[in-house]
């Protein structure tokens, strides 16, 4: 009896030793897995980088899609033929123009005067 | 105010000095008091000629040549009119005062000539300023535009302002080439034998002046269109 026992003992420890390393392996398999899904996302952007053309313009910067999808660089390519229809960005002009101008304006305004004075003056004579 | 009141002024100086001079005869002589009248009237042209060339002398505008040129005509008539008063003081017939009180206008035309002449070497002068600025604000609008075409802004209407701003800066150039030298050249003399001695010039001043207002509005437009 006491024999029997003992091998029906080591039987059922084999058998649960057994199911232990199946399901080690079954959780090594997944880990694998999700690392390998892992490493295939940042392959993916990381060949879009590569792959994306930047232009220069603040236009395309403002319409670009984010660039995780093939549908983004398509995107980001094309906008510059289509530029006309974002707004461009508004260019400052040298301050000095502004100076000039007001000068310019005071100049002038002070020449109707005088040339008003002039005018008035010949035709009076004396 | 000054002009009528001057012209009023040796009006009756001369009208008193003829119709003196025609009664010499028949009425006592009051040379004095034809005298005093044309005394007057040399004053007030004295104190135009002070104020003008105050104005000269604090002028940012107007080119060293142009105040040294204006600067001799002023003295030059304030010294000849005080030669004349003196000599007017000094007349003791009708007939020389009369003629001495006449050279008042017809030998210094202060105010038909002098005055004018100097107005408008202010205002030629001033033009020519504004037509420097003008200029170098140029080339800074056309990168300011080309600027905007990189970026992606349609410049049609910048670029046609930018043509008219340049083509009314050439003509006001045009047109201020030699024209203050020009009218300052202009005598006494040479009113009294045309009155209208100054009024090319004046009509050039007016053209030059309005092209560049409008020179200025396209600079002025061209600016808000590329903020905008």
């Amino acid at each position: 009896m006491t024999a029997r026992n003992t091998t029906r003992t080591t039987r059922t420890t084999n058998r649960t030793m057994k199911q232990t390393t199946m399901h080690r392996s079954l959780l090594a398999t997944a880990a694998g897995l999700l690392l390998l899904a892992a490493c295939g996302s940042t392959s993916t952007s990381s060949k879009v980088d590569s792959t994306t053309t930047r232009p220069a313009t603040t236009v395309v910067e403002t319409t670009a899609a984010p660039e995780t999808s093939a549908a983004a660089v398509t995107t980001v390519s094309v906008a510059p033929t289509s530029a006309a229809a974002a707004p461009a960005a508004p260019v400052t002009v040298d301050a000095s123009v502004d100076q000039a101008l007001k000068d310019a304006d005071a100049l002038l305004g002070a020449n109707d005067q005088d040339m008003a004075s002039a005018s008035s003056a010949a035709a009076n004579g004396g | 105010m000054n002009t009528k009141h001057t012209l009023m002024t040796i009006g009756v100086g001369i009208i008193g000095v003829v119709t003196f001079a025609g009664t010499a005869n028949a009425a006592p002589v009051d040379l004095t008091a034809a005298k005093a009248k044309c005394d007057a009237a040399i004053t007030e042209r004295v104190a135009e000629l002070a104020k003008l060339t105050t104005r000269v002398n604090s002028a940012k505008a107007l080119t060293a040549d142009h105040k040294a040129t204006v600067g001799g005509i002023l003295s030059a008539s304030n010294s000849g009119l005080n030669d004349l008063k003196a000599k007017i003081d000094a007349d003791t017939d009708a007939a020389t005062l009369k003629a001495d009180c006449g050279q008042i206008t017809a030998g210094f035309r202060i105010y038909a000539l002098r005055a004018p002449q100097v107005r408008l070497a202010l205002a030629g002068d001033r033009q020519a300023t504004v037509l420097t600025k003008g200029t170098t604000i140029v080339p800074k609008l056309e990168a300011a535009i080309q600027k905007a075409a990189t970026n992606g802004k349609d410049v049609t209407d910048a670029n046609a302002k930018l043509d008219d701003l340049k083509a009314k800066l050439a003509d006001a150039t045009t047109l201020l080439n030699g024209l203050v030298d020009n009218e300052l050249t202009f005598t006494p003399e040479q009113w009294n034998a045309n009155h209208g001695v100054l009024s090319g010039a004046m009509q050039s001043l007016k053209t030059s002046q309005a092209d560049l207002k409008t020179a200025l509005a396209d600079a002025k437009a061209i600016i808000a269109d590329l903020k905008a």
